[in-house]
C-alpha cells in the first residue's frame, strides 16, 4: 500500500470505522489532474449502496462537504480540465449531491438518452458556461432512477452552488 | 323555556302545570332533575310530535335564533322512529351551540349545529339505515363519558358517525370505548384522536386499536411529547394497520431507547409502511414490519446521519440493525413529506436493507453477491410497486448500474467475471432477462441495448424471480 492509499486508509477509517481488511480503495484514474488524486473506497464485507470519496490535494486528504470544499479541489486541481471534470468533482464532493452517475456522453447510459427523447427532453453533455461562471450537466441517481440536470455556479472566491432539478420521470 | 332552568320542576312551575303530568307526558326523561340544554319537553296533552317548549340554558330557545323542531322535513320522515324522540336525541347532544357571526355586536346571537335528525337527514339513506343511524347516535351521545368531551369534539364525533354508515351497535361501542379511555388524555391528545377516528372514517377497527394503544401500559409510561408523536401519527395516518402497528413498536426496546426525535421519525415510517399496501406489496412489507416489531423479532430500527456528503444514502444494514438516514426524514408529529426521497427510504431502502440482514449477506467477488443485490432491489421494488419488475425495468433499474465500473457493485463484478464459471453464470442471467444469448463476447452491447429489439415480449416480461428469501419471511 503506497503513502497516499494508507492516507485515504486513515480517513476512511475515522469516519466510516471501517477496518482496512475490509476496504477497497480504488483510484479513479480518469480524474487525475496535476498533483491532485482522487479515490473510491467501499467496504468489502457489508453490502453498502454507497461508496466513500476521498481527494489528495497537494498531500492532504479532502472529504466531501459543502460548496467551499468543493471550491477548494478546483482551485487547486481544475487547471485545464474540462466539463465532464467538473461535473464529476462537483458530484462527489458537494454533499448536496454526494453521488450519482454523471452522464458524460450519450454512451454512458443510452437507456437514458432514449427515455430523454420519448418525453422530448434533449440530452446534453456537461458543458461550462464562463460568463455565467456556471456547470450544467445530467445526473442521474442509480438508486431511484431519477435524472436531474444539475446547474453549479461559482463566483470568483465563493464556494460552489448547486442546484439540481428533476427531469425524469416527468411529473404526472 | 327560560334560561337557568335544570328541572322538569322548574318547567312546570313556569308552565303553571303540575310536575308529575308533565313528567308522565316526558317518559323518556331519565333524569327530570338534570335537563339537558335543548332537550325537548312535551306538554301533557299535546299530540306525539308536537313540542311545548326546550331546555336551552344559552338564553336561544324562544328568540329568533330557535327553530321550530317540528319542521316539514321531520315530519315527512319516511321512517318509523318516533321523531319526537329523535329531536330529544339531537338536542341531547347540543350543549355546545356556538354564537352565529350575526353583526349585532350588542347581543350575539347564538345558533345550534344540527340535530342527531338533521345529521342523518341529508344524507340518501334508506329508512333502516337511517334508524340505525339516530339510534346508534342516541346511544353516543347520551353516553356519560362521550358528555365530558369538549362540545366541539362531540360535534365532530357525531357528525363523523352520521358520515359513515352503517352505524351498528360495534362501532357505536367501539367509538364510545375509544373517547372513553380518550377521557384521559391531554385535551390536545384528546383532539388528536377525534380527529384521527374523523380521518378513519369512524372505521371501528381504526377505534378498537387506538383505544388498545392509548389503554397500554407502554404508552402510558411515554412522556407527554411522546404520546403526542404517537397520537400524531396514528392521525396522520388514519389506518388500522398502522395504529395496531404503532402499538407494537411501543413494545419495543429499540423503540424505547430512541430519543424524541428518532421516535418520531420511526413512527413516521412505520405507519407509512403500516398503511401502504395494497399499492405495494403486502406480503413483504408485513414480513419486513414484523421483523422490527413482531414479538419474537430481534431487529432494531436506529437512525443516523448517514454520511453527509452522500445525499442519496438512505440505509444500511449490519448485525441487525436496519440503519435509516435521519437527514431525510424530520423530526416532528407531521405527517410524512412525501418526495423521492422519502418515498424511496421508506418504501424501498427497508425491505431492501431487510432483504440483506435475512440473507447474511456479504460482499464476494462472485456471482453469488451480484444476485444478492439483485434480490435485494428486486425486493424493494416489489414492495415499493406492488408488482414484480420486468425485464426492461430490471436492466435500467439496477443491472446497468451493477455492472458499472464505476460503482461498488460493477467493481465486484468485474473481479467475479475474471472466473469464466462465474462469468457463465452472469450471462446465463443476462440472458434470462434480455431473450438473447450472451457470452463475453457481446455481453457490453446487449445490455445497453434498446430493449424495444430484444426477442418479443421480453421487455414486458417479469424479472427472473432473484434466488434465496425474496419476501423478507
Amino acid at each position: 500500500m503506497d503513502d497516499k492509499v494508507t492516507k485515504i486508509a486513515e480517513a476512511a477509517k475515522v469516519e466510516y470505522g471501517w477496518t482496512l481488511d475490509e476496504m477497497r480503495i480504488d483510484e479513479v484514474e480518469r480524474l487525475r489532474q496535476q498533483s491532485c488524486t482522487f479515490y473510491t473506497v467501499g467496504n468489502t464485507v457489508r453490502p453498502l449502496s454507497y461508496q466513500a470519496n476521498y481527494a489528495l490535494v497537494g498531500g492532504k486528504v479532502v472529504a466531501p462537504g459543502d460548496g467551499n470544499v468543493v471550491a477548494r479541489i478546483l482551485d487547486a486541481c481544475s487547471n485545464g480540465a474540462g466539463a465532464d471534470w467538473w461535473a464529476e468533482i462537483v458530484t462527489r464532493f458537494h454533499r448536496n449531491l454526494g453521488s450519482g452517475i454523471v452522464l458524460r456522453d450519450e454512451t454512458v447510459r443510452p437507456d437514458i438518452v432514449r427515455k430523454m427523447a420519448a418525453a422530448g427532453e434533449k440530452f446534453t453533455r456537461p458543458a461550462m458556461d464562463k460568463a455565467k461562471h456556471s456547470l450544467t450537466f445530467l445526473l442521474l441517481n442509480p438508486e431511484t432512477y431519477i435524472l436531474y440536470r444539475v446547474q453549479a455556479t461559482r463566483n470568483p472566491g465563493g464556494p460552489v452552488e448547486v442546484v439540481k432539478s428533476k427531469i425524469l420521470p416527468a411529473a404526472a | 323555556m327560560q334560561v337557568g332552568e335544570t328541572s322538569l320542576a322548574q318547567v312546570a312551575q313556569r308552565l303553571q302545570l303540575d310536575a308529575n303530568d308533565l313528567l308522565a307526558a316526558n317518559p323518556r326523561i331519565a333524569n327530570p332533575n338534570s335537563l339537558t340544554p335543548g332537550q325537548e319537553i312535551r306538554k301533557p296533552g299535546t299530540a306525539k310530535g308536537d313540542l311545548s317548549t326546550k331546555v336551552d340554558t344559552t338564553g336561544s330557545s324562544n328568540d329568533a335564533g330557535s327553530r321550530d323542531l317540528t319542521t316539514n322535513a321531520s315530519k315527512q320522515m319516511e321512517s318509523s322512529i318516533d321523531s319526537a324522540a329523535m329531536r330529544t336525541l339531537l338536542n341531547a347532544a347540543y350543549a355546545g351551540a356556538v354564537p352565529a357571526d350575526s353583526g349585532a355586536p350588542a347581543k350575539a346571537e347564538v345558533k345550534r349545529g344540527p340535530s342527531l335528525e338533521e345529521l342523518v337527514s341529508d344524507k340518501k339513506y334508506g329508512p333502516d339505515v337511517k334508524k340505525q343511524m339516530l339510534e346508534g347516535l342516541k346511544t353516543v351521545s347520551e353516553n356519560a363519558n362521550f358528555k365530558k368531551l369538549d362540545p366541539a369534539d362531540q360535534a365532530t364525533i357525531l357528525k363523523t358517525l352520521a358520515a359513515n354508515p352503517p352505524l351498528a351497535q360495534e362501532k357505536v361501542s367501539r367509538t364510545l370505548d375509544l373517547f372513553g379511555s380518550a377521557n384521559s388524555l391531554s385535551a390536545a391528545d384528546r383532539k388528536l384522536v377525534v380527529d384521527g377516528f374523523n380521518a378513519a372514517h369512524a372505521d371501528s377497527t381504526y377505534a378498537a386499536n387506538l383505544k388498545q394503544l392509548i389503554d397500554d401500559a407502554k404508552f402510558k409510561s411515554l412522556k407527554d411529547p411522546e404520546k403526542t408523536a404517537v397520537l400524531s401519527q396514528a392521525k396522520n395516518y388514519p389506518d388500522a394497520r398502522s395504529v395496531k402497528n404503532i402499538d407494537r413498536t411501543l413494545q419495543k426496546d429499540w423503540f424505547a431507547a430512541q430519543d424524541l426525535s428518532d421516535k418520531q421519525r420511526s413512527l413516521k415510517v412505520i405507519a407509512r409502511l403500516s398503511q401502504y399496501p395494497p399499492k405495494g406489496d403486502e406480503k413483504i412489507i408485513k414480513n419486513t414490519l414484523d421483523k422490527f416489531i413482531g414479538d419474537k423479532s430481534d431487529y432494531k430500527l436506529d437512525w443516523k446521519s448517514l454520511h453527509v456528503d452522500s445525499g442519496t444514502t438512505y440505509g444500511e444494514g449490519g448485525a441487525k440493525t436496519l440503519t435509516l438516514n435521519k437527514d431525510l426524514i424530520s423530526a416532528d408529529n407531521s405527517k410524512m413529506v412525501e418526495n423521492d426521497d422519502t418515498n424511496h427510504l421508506t418504501l424501498n431502502t427497508v425491505p431492501h436493507e431487510v432483504n440483506h440482514l435475512l440473507n447474511d449477506d456479504k460482499v464476494e467477488k462472485n456471482f453469488k453477491y451480484f444476485q444478492a443485490e439483485y434480490r435485494a432491489w428486486y425486493v424493494g421494488f416489489k414492495a415499493e410497486h406492488g408488482r414484480a419488475p420486468t425485464n426492461q425495468e430490471a436492466m435500467e433499474q439496477r443491472l446497468l448500474w451493477q455492472l458499472n465500473p464505476d460503482s461498488f457493485y460493477g467493481k465486484q463484478a468485474a473481479e467475479a467475471m475474471k472466473d469464466p464459471t462465474e462469468a457463465n453464470k452472469l450471462f446465463e442471467f443476462l440472458g434470462k432477462v434480455t431473450g438473447q444469448k450472451v457470452d463475453a463476447s457481446n455481453w457490453q452491447t446487449v445490455i445497453k441495448s434498446d430493449p424495444a429489439t430484444w426477442p418479443h415480449h421480453a421487455k414486458q416480461a417479469a424479472a427472473p424471480e432473484p434466488e434465496g428469501n425474496f419476501d423478507n419471511h
